[in-house]
This record gives C-alpha cells, structure tokens and sequence, in this order.
C-alpha cells in the first residue's frame, strides 16, 4: 500500500512537471539580435560596439549570431518573429525573404543617402517594385577574368585583347583557358553581354503567372560599339559560346581543375570569383593579374560584344517583426556606412560596394577586387532572385553546348536559333527542360 | 481463382507448388481483401461505436428518467447530485472543471473557433510612422495559431463532453447507492481506490495524457493541414492561409505526366515504388547475409570465432552516419574510390556509383548491407547459440543433411523469434532517412522541374523532408504524411498480427 501511494505521488509529479514546463515557455528578455557570417563576426562584434558607444541613448543588448548571407531564408523562414532583428543576406534571396515577411521598407531618407554613396547596381539590387529592402554593403560575388601575365605580349594591353586573341594566345604558349561552360550561373553570360534580359515578376515566392519575360531570341543583339545585329542576342551569345567551347586552349571545368592546372602551371586565364584569388596569387607569383571579361568578335556577324558577369550582391536587411525598428534601422544604415566597409575591407577583404572605399588606393591594390569592381561598373547583369527552374533550364542548355563541341559537325544557325527557342521558353516555364 | 481449392489436394501439393499456389493466391484475393475489408471490417467497426453510443445515452436517459432532483441537476450544474450527497471532493471536482470549461470558452475557445471557418481574414498591415518615416506594421491573424487552438477547443469540447457524461453516470450511480441504503465512498474512499483497485487509472494518466498532447495532437493537426493552402505564398504570420477542400488530395493523385506543371501523381508513384523495393532489399538483403554470416562464424569447426564476431561488431562502434558521410565522399564521382580506379588505369572515367539513378540505387543498397549486417549477425549468433543441439542430433540421425536441417530447424526458429524485428526493420527501412539523405540527398533528380524537387533515389520520407525544408509545400506534405501513416499502420498491424510470434506465443518457449 505503501509504494503505491509513493508511485501515485510520483507520477503526480512528473504530470505537475509537464504542466509546468508547457507553462514556463514565452517571456523572454528585451534585446536586439544581429546575424552575420561566421568570418566576420570579430569585426561585426567590434561595428556593434562603435555602435553603441556613438548612440548612448540605445541601452537595448545586442547580440550577435552566426548564420552566413547565403543561409538567412533558410533560417528565418522556420520563425520569422524569432529571427534576427538585422541580417546580412545575398540580394538572390531579396523576394523570398520579402515573402514572408522578413524585410522590412528601407525609409525615403536612407535610400537617398546609399543612392549617393553606394554603387548603383548594388542600391538596385534590393529593390522590389519601386521600393527598397535592403543596405548594401558589399559587391563580390560575380565572375571576371584571372590571367597569366605571359599570355599577354610585350607590346600590347590586356585590355585591348579579344577573347578570341586570349585564347589563341594561350594555345600559342600552351596554357590553358579555364571556363565552367554548362553551370547555370556561368552559362547565360553571353547572351546578357549581347543584350538580351530575363525578368519575373513575383507573386509572392513564386512567379506570378506570365511574370517571366525573356528576350533571348527575340531581342537583336547589340555590340559594343552600340550598332544593332541581324542575329538575335541569344544567337550571338550561344555562338560564342560553342565557339570558345571549340578552342583547343579551353578547359571545361570548376574549382578543382583551377586548383589542378595551377599546380601543373598549365593556368593560362580562370573565370571564376573572388574566393579563388588567393589560390590563384599564391600559385602565379609575379604573373598573377586580373581584369574584367574580355570583349569577343562573333563569328557570324563579326561585330565586337560585351561579356557580362551575374553581379550579386550582400545587404543588410532589417526584420519586419524587430521590436525595435528605429534601432534596426539605424544600425543597419550604420553596419553598412562608408566607415564601416572599409573597417570590414581592412578586416576580411570584402569587396565594398561603397563608391568611396572602391576608389581607396588600398582596395585598388588588391587586384581581385579591382578587377570585380572595374566588372561591377559596366559590364554586369544583377543576378536577382531567380525561380528553381532557371537553373535547370541554363545548365540543360550549357550541357547541350559542350555535346555539340563534341559532335564532328557544327551546329548551323538554324539548329542554335531553334535550340535558344527552346531555352526561352523552358526559363518562361512553358516546358520543363529535358537533360 | 475465386475459392481456395479444398484442403486436401492442398495438403497433396509439393512445398513448390503449395509456394506458387499462396503467391498466385495472394494476389488474386486482393480484391476479395477490399471487399471483407468493406463489407465486414468497417461495418463491424461502426457498430462497435454504434454499441458505445448506445449505451451513453441509456445511462443518460436513465438520470433524467430515474434520476431524484438531486441527479436531475447534475445536467446544468456538473457535480451537483454528489454534492447533494456529501461527497463533496467528488462533486467540486466536477464542478471546478465545469467552471474553467466555461471560462476558457467564453474568454478564449469560443473566439478561436469563430475564426476557425476562415482561419482569419484579417491581413498584416503597414503604414509609414509619419515621425520617423519607418515603415511599421500592424498585426493581423495568424492562421496557424487558430488551427492550433481550434483543434484544441475542439480537444478541450470532447473531454468536457465525457466528463459531463461521466459526471451523470456517476451521478445517478451515488443515487442508487443511497437508494440501496448502503454508505457512500467518501474523500479518502476514492483517493484509495485510485492507489488500490482503480490503480491501472493512475498509471496510465501520465501516458496517456502524453500521448495525446505529442501524438494525437499532431496527427489531427497534420490532417487538418491537408485540407488547407499552407505553403510558402500562404505563410502564417505575414499571410493567411485558409480551406482547400480535397485540392490537395487532388494534386497529388491527378497530377500530369514529369514535363507538365503538376507532376506531383508520377512523382509519388516513382517515389512510393522505389522506397518499397529499396525497403524490401534493405530489409532482406541484411537479414539473409546477416544469418549466413551467423551461421558460418557459429559453425563447428571455425577458429577463431570471438575474434571474428569483434571484428563484425567494430562497425557498429562506429557511429552510422559517420560510415554514411564517409561511403558518400569515398564514391563520389571525383571520391577515392573513382580517383584510384582512374589513377590505377582500370576505368577510363568515373563510375557514377551516387550520380547515376540506377546504379545509385544499388549503390545504397550494397551500403546499407555493411550497416546493416553486423546487427543481423549479433542478434542471430544468440539466436542460433539457443536452438537446442538435440534437435539436430535426431535430425542427424533421421538421415536429414545440412540443407534440410537448415530449413525445418533453423530457419523455422529464427523466423519465429524474428518476425516482429523484420517488421520493424521494414517499416524502419521505408522511413530510413538517414541512409538515403547522407549518402545521396535523393541525387540525382527525378526529371527536372520534378514536384517537390523529388529524386531518382529519395523515399517519401526524404521527398517530405525537402518540400517542407526546401519547398515549404506544406499542405501537400501533410497529404503525404498521411499517406504514409495509413501505409506504415495497415503494414505493421497486419503482419504483425499474422505473425507466428503473436499467433503462437506459447511454442518454443
């Protein structure tokens, strides 16, 4: 009898335990939380405390978070109300994150502010209809042109080169020219460089009905010199594209290839992004330079095209559920203020987007993000939130490109106008596309 | 074959024949099987619950026709005939919760299920603070938040109901006691009899109430979710979401061929084919070698054997996802394995053991036999260690060989000890997201533009994974969930029920 009135209390505990435990959820103290990259959360820590000591009146804590620009979405999308009150996010995530809510307007006064001060691509890059999201502060992710200095010959400027010069040049002293031909976000760049445009128009996070308009083949490619082709702009680029994939010094191939022709010193030109610079430095010494994507002579018309990089950008975004939004804001003005990019430069190499920093000699030096900046300036196309299937349907065409190198004929005129017909209509989403 | 043949020429067949005649069987019955299914288990079931109901109301129309005035107004106000009598813990029990019922009700339940028709109309709102020029927002409904509570009003409802049920039966059973002249159980009374008589009661509460508020709970919630638009666009707070109907029901079993924009039906085929095979395989092919391995290292005559059984055991010491992540790297396309294959000449490119559908299907289930086997292993040597040796010796001795021993001794005594295992290996197994998640992710992808972003080797449970992680689909994934409850409950109740461990308890014991 006696255990059993022990066992009776006892489970009686454990259910006045349940009660308890389900009833001590909520509450919570006040503060602000800020989300950065795990590399710059040092310098971060050192920004929140210049931001505290030049607003004494802010007494709210601030903490600090560890979720990178590329992961923000993933995260905030489990509990919005949970998450940060400021984050670092890539601009590729900008509708998603405005979808369910995570981002709140950037005011008037502040817009007009970073559109004086800040690169123009980068202030657009966080827009969504007429309004802003979002305060840039760094301009680095896109692709430009690593070379080997022996490829250039004495007398003459990189600058001035074709890609149909660099390549030949690089097959005369052997060394390679290294291209991803079919990823997605290498794939469409010829065909932006020679003017044709791809926009969704958002309903929500996905894309609202016919809200996908691509010019592709329709749209006459445009050459450098502003005069208007016969050939459509998707012609153009895919024609460029088979030809480089044609040319003997061309290498198909990502990151570890780079890394393997380095080592082999058979490097000749890498398109890729800033986070090979080191890699690449580090193996080429004296000869390491770098510089925006080379113009190309066409083969069908043989007028001179740009050729343009998907130019992506990080800003800091404000939560639209912050308990403190005249605090968020501020901070994230402040987070991505002139001072602030080149304390970030200083600490992590990060390419600004802040217009003076870019023009500071100390960034200049550094060639890679030279290079991506001088890119950023002209010859880009901002890589915006993009729906699932346009990576499918660009690596479906990038991969039907390197078929037709492999193949003993060339594809005719007809047979790539009829394949950017297809490609145009697979990014529309009319077709799913077939690999 | 609509009858089974008579027993006799059954009993006549050799075991090949009567094997193929249960196979055919098996299948020709199938529609016999929906139809008992229809015409006599779920009749049988609703009249059970017809029975139940019956007697409810029996014993409330016998408190309000039998009943004193004293049980009469236990109807409004809960308690009240024991109270009348004295029992008084009894009666502010039920009174008290009564109380609290119609609290919650009035200041809380019956606002939520108001909404609970629309799930909220009311969106989050913005405006510019005219002082600082910040935009801000006001809030609206939130749509999750009145499914939740909803149900749980609902919840709450039933529990009330059965109480005041309870509390009538109760009621007019303390009026019969006092009627038949004999003493009332008091305070201390009921308090004992919960420690002594009514003891299963207490014990079972805790669990009970556990299993409500973390398995029922969710499940019905779940269910509730089928039916509504829940996804990234209708995205609770910044969005509402609302009622469907059967849309997404429909999506999923009238979609269009892979390359149409619902392609959810195939998909779900693919995807429900491959994980029963990959189930099958997973389950059987470890079994089978795990016991053939049990019976080489048991064998009279193997030196050694510790040493043997330690080694198989070692990889069991190694935790599983670790092996997993290492077979993933090990056999990617530019993994160790493809590296020194190419280095040592024997293949010109890679072999595409997790980047090709088929071969990847295979791939994992190779992987999966070095998980799997050692645990067969282990759990069989005790097994067959246990089988009495003179069985064997009579068998022996009968002229039978080694073959036919297997088959009438050994296997017969595993099978019957291990059947409840294999079905938990198997229902294991069509929900093993580890394997499938760390070695491939569900790469490569079924089609692409694929519903759900659905691949050649995911199960339906990695496939839910990524529409809810991935796609936030949801609704859809709830239909899925609940596809898969229906397919893993009917699976397992069945066979399990039909299993000789559960038909036989008593042999071999």
């Amino acid at each position: 009898m006696k255990k059993r009135i022990i066992s009776l209390l006892a489970c009686g505990a454990i259910a006045a335990g349940t009660v308890m435990g389900l009833s001590a959820c909520g509450g919570g103290e006040d503060k602000m939380i800020v989300w950065g990259p795990a590399t710059q959360q040092a310098v971060l820590q050192q920004m929140v405390d210049e931001f505290l000591a030049q607003n004494p009146d802010i007494t709210i804590p601030i903490e600090l978070g560890i979720v990178g620009e590329g992961d923000a979405y993933s995260k905030l999308s489990q509990d919005v109300e949970a998450g940060a009150d400021v984050y670092a996010y890539a601009n590729d995530q900008l509708v998603q994150l405005r979808s369910i809510g995570a981002l709140a307007r950037v005011p008037d006064a502040a817009v007009t502010s970073m559109k004086q001060t800040d690169d123009a691509g980068a202030v657009e890059s966080g827009k969504i209809g007429e309004y802003y999201y979002g305060y840039p502060y760094a301009a680095d992710n896109g692709f430009f042109m690593y070379y080997n200095t022996d490829i250039v010959p004495a007398d003459t400027k990189i600058e001035d080169m074709t890609l149909n010069e660099i390549l030949d040049a690089c097959a005369e002293k052997s060394l390679y020219f290294i291209y991803q031909m079919k990823t997605g976000w290498y794939a469409g760049s010829f065909i932006y460089g020679a003017g044709g445009s791809y926009e969704v128009t958002w309903d929500g996070a996905e894309p609202a009905e016919n809200g996908i308009v691509c010019d592709f083949d329709t749209k006459k490619a445009v050459a450098a010199d502003g005069t208007v082709s016969e050939y459509s702009a998707g012609v153009i680029g895919a024609q460029m594209h088979y030809d480089l994939g044609k040319h003997d010094a061309l290498v198909d191939g990502d990151d570890t290839v780079i890394t393997n022709y380095l080592q082999n010193k058979k490097m000749g030109v890498a398109i890729t992004g800033t986070w090979n610079g080191k890699l690449i430095s580090e193996n080429l010494g004296d000869k390491y330079a770098a510089t925006i994507l080379p113009d190309y002579e066409s083969s069908l018309d043989h007028k001179t095209y740009h050729w343009y990089t998907f130019a992506g950008y990080k800003l800091y975004g404000v939560n639209s559920y912050s308990k403190h939004p005249e605090e968020a804001h501020k901070l994230a003005q402040f987070l991505s203020s002139q001072a602030m990019q080149e304390k970030r430069f200083d600490a992590v190499e990060i390419g600004p987007s802040n217009k003076t920093v870019a023009a500071m000699d100390k960034v200049k030096n550094n060639v890679a993000i030279n290079a991506i900046s001088k890119q950023f300036e002209h010859n880009y196309v901002i890589q915006k939130s993009m729906p699932s299937t346009y990576w499918s349907a660009m690596e479906a065409y990038g991969t039907n490109v390197i078929e037709w190198t492999k193949a003993t004929t060339a594809p005719s005129t007809q047979d790539i106008t009829a394949r950017i017909a297809t490609l145009v209509q697979e990014l529309k989403g009319q077709t799913t596309p077939q690999s | 074959m609509t009858e089974r043949i008579p027993e006799l020429e059954y009993l006549k067949m050799t075991a090949l024949q009567k094997f193929g005649y249960n196979f055919v069987w098996f299948f020709t019955d199938i529609p016999n099987k929906f139809k008992r299914f229809f015409t006599a288990v779920i009749p049988a079931l609703f009249l059970r619950l017809w029975y139940t109901l019956k007697g409810w109301f029996s014993v409330i129309s016998n408190a309000a026709k039998y009943g004193d005035w004293k049980t009469r107004m236990s109807f409004v106000v809960m308690g009240f005939s024991h109270l009348a009598r004295k029992q008084i813990m009894r009666g502010l029990i039920y009174l008290v919760f009564e109380v609290l019922f119609v609290l919650y009700m009035v200041f809380f339940g019956a606002g939520q299920l108001a909404m609970f028709g629309t799930l909220g109309t009311h969106e989050r709102g913005s405006y510019i603070d005219p002082v600082t020029g910040i935009e801000k927002y006001t809030a609206g409904d939130n749509s999750l938040l009145i499914l939740i509570y909803s149900i749980l009003t609902l919840f709450i409802i039933v529990a009330f109901v059965y109480l005041w049920y309870y509390n009538l039966k109760t009621g007019y059973a303390a009026q019969e006691i006092e009627e038949a002249r004999k003493k009332l159980p008091t305070a201390r009374d009921d308090i004992a009899s919960l420690a002594d008589e009514q003891y299963h009661k207490t014990l079972l509460s805790v669990p009970l109430l556990g299993l409500t508020i973390f398995t029922i709970f969710p499940i019905i919630f779940m269910i509730f979710v089928a039916f509504t638009n829940y996804d990234v666009n209708h995205n609770p707070p910044t969005t509402l979401f609302t009622w469907i109907g059967w849309d997404n029901f429909a999506k999923l079993f009238g979609g269009g061929a892979v390359g149409a924009a619902n392609n959810f039906g195939k998909v779900f085929l693919d995807i429900l084919i491959w994980t029963v095979i990959w189930a099958f395989f997973a389950t059987f092919s470890n079994y089978i070698l795990g016991m053939i391995v049990a019976l080489i290292i048991n064998k009279k005559g193997i030196r050694l054997k510790k040493l043997w059984r330690t080694i198989l055991i070692l990889t069991i010491a190694v935790p599983q996802f670790i092996s997993l992540l290492l077979m993933s790297q090990m056999l990617s396309d530019t993994g160790f394995v493809n590296t020194m294959l190419q280095e040592w000449g024997i293949t010109s490119g890679p072999i595409p053991f997790l980047s090709d559908g088929t071969v990847a299907k295979v791939t994992i289930i190779v992987v999966n036999m070095w998980v799997g086997i050692p645990y067969t292993m282990l759990m069989c040597t005790g097994i067959l260690m246990n089988i009495p040796e003179d069985l064997y010796e009579s068998a022996k001795i009968d002229g039978a060989g080694p073959v036919k021993a297997y088959m009438k001794i050994t296997l017969p005594y595993v099978l019957h000890v291990t059947t409840p295992y294999l079905i938990t290996q198997f229902i294991g197994n069509l929900n093993n997201f580890n394997v499938i998640f760390l070695l491939t992710g569900g790469a490569p992808l079924l089609s692409e533009g694929a519903a759900g972003g659905a691949g050649q080797t995911d199960l339906l449970i990695t496939w839910l994974y990524k529409m809810i992680m991935n796609e936030k689909l949801y609704g859809v994934a709830s239909v899925i969930s609940i596809m898969m409850f229906i397919i893993t409950a009917a699976i397992s109740l069945v066979v399990y029920n039909r299993s000789k461990a559960v038909k036989n308890e008593e042999d071999f014991m």
